[in-house]
């Protein structure tokens, strides 16, 4: 049987970590927590996690920061990031200027309010 | 924070406080509204800079409370183990430390505390729980985190309108058990002991809100599985859930949900808010019903 993959989910709303931890849990995935941006660098640093699924907006220290720090890191790099932003495309009139996830250094992003089976596709397919 | 306490026999009305809040776009950090047959019972905080907005509704109205400056204290994850609030109560019962309201989401459990309390609180949930070290003590000042990001990062900002509130998703559990308790915090933890199972019992809850009514008075709602509760007048009911991903800038999430739930006549026993989460109990066999209420003003993806 192949080891299940380790995925940290890292957002200041302990709801949403629940809810996405059950379904990656439905989904045979361990997963570990964090709550802002400092703990997710000192788990990220003790576990090394396949992928993180990080929130942008975070108290003590920023998704992008975060992201920055891992992918700078030799140690670190390979790990996939999917970041979580804050504005969904379909929203009728904004003054947003989306800023592309991928034109940071995470691997991937998915915009907020997030459907949990598309983040699932998307963690699928940076653990395959 | 400030907190709003209210006691009113005018159940017809859709709740002028949630109304007042909307219409002035000013959000509730938490709330919990508990509606009986003959009263109803609110409670709610607001960010500090809407000490005058909460004074100036205790001036016009002699049903509302307003203490002053309050605390938030939150522990998660509850995992939905009676333990968490039987704990908290038993806590704060027997430091002394009175609370405004205890209120759970899916995954918090949160206390309003006055703010003369808060390191005294901090202590105790230091010396009751296993905290990691990376959690406590951590006050989080929501504008100075929020300012900093903003102006390194303008585009993470948004101001925009939409038709519905879109949600994660509007969850409904039903055929569970509504439990109300009535008194003073020693009799709240008798009943919870003689009544709801062991706290070391692997049986859950499934939402929790306990309001101050006056001084050391206060009402309790506890939704829990049928069989968790010993002999006694509960009411089975439907619990719906859903949260959102900018509670913070939702400022007409809580009164959007009541006037849903209004239009297509279905009664609520308990709205409770924390964090970004909202739960809303209604009558047993009205769940469905409530979820498609709903659905007129919030979107789910």
């Amino acid at each position: 049987m192949s080891e299940q993959k380790l995925i940290l989910v890292v957002d200041d709303d302990p709801d949403l970590v629940e809810a996405v931890s059950m379904k990656l849990e439905a989904k045979n995935y361990r997963v570990a927590k964090a709550y802002d941006g400092v703990e997710a660098m000192d788990r990220i640093k003790e576990e090394k996690p396949a992928l993180v699924v990080l929130d942008v907006m975070m108290p003590r220290k920023n998704g992008w920061d975060v992201c920055e720090e891992i992918k700078n890191d030799a140690g670190l790099k390979d790990i996939a990031v999917v970041l979580l932003t804050a504005v969904a495309d379909s929203v009728k009139t904004t003054s947003y200027t989306h800023h592309d996830g991928k034109t940071t250094l995470a691997d991937d992003y998915i915009p907020k309010p997030i459907d949990l089976d598309e983040l699932m596709e998307i963690v699928s397919d940076h653990c395959s | 924070m400030v907190w709003i306490g209210q006691f009113s026999q005018n159940t017809h009305a859709l709740f002028p406080v949630c109304q007042a809040l909307s219409l002035q776009r000013i959000n509730m950090v938490c709330a919990g509204l508990h509606r009986q047959k003959t009263h109803y019972y609110f409670s709610g905080c607001l960010e500090s800079r809407y000490q005058e907005v909460a004074a100036r509704l205790a001036a016009d109205d002699s049903d509302i409370s307003f203490p002053g400056f309050v605390t938030q204290v939150s522990v998660y994850p509850h995992r939905n183990r009676f333990q968490v609030p039987g704990i908290l109560v038993e806590m704060l019962g027997s430091a002394g430390v009175p609370f405004h309201h205890l209120v759970s989401s899916p995954a918090v459990v949160s206390v309003i505390v006055d703010a003369c309390f808060q390191d005294r609180m901090i202590t105790l949930l230091e010396n009751t729980f296993d905290l990691p070290c990376s959690h406590t003590p951590y006050i989080q000042e929501i504008d100075q985190d929020i300012s900093a990001l903003l102006k390194k990062y303008p585009e993470t900002r948004s101001t925009y309108e939409e038709e519905k509130i879109k949600t994660y998703g509007i969850q409904v559990i039903q055929k569970k058990h509504l439990l109300y308790m009535h008194g003073g915090v020693d009799q709240l933890i008798q009943t919870m002991q003689t009544r709801m199972p062991p706290m070391t019992s692997e049986e859950i809850f499934h939402l929790v809100s306990v309001v101050q009514v006056s001084g050391p008075v206060y009402d309790a709602c506890f939704v829990v599985e049928p069989d968790s509760i010993k002999d006694g007048d509960d009411v089975s009911v439907d619990l719906i859930t859903f949260h959102g991903p900018h509670f913070g800038d939702r400022y007409r999430i809580l009164q959007t949900a009541l006037n849903c739930l209004d239009e297509d006549r279905i009664p609520f026993l308990v709205a409770a808010c924390a964090g970004a989460s909202i739960s809303l109990v209604v009558p047993s066999g009205r769940g469905i019903a409530a979820q498609s209420a709903l659905e007129k003003g919030f979107e789910a993806p």
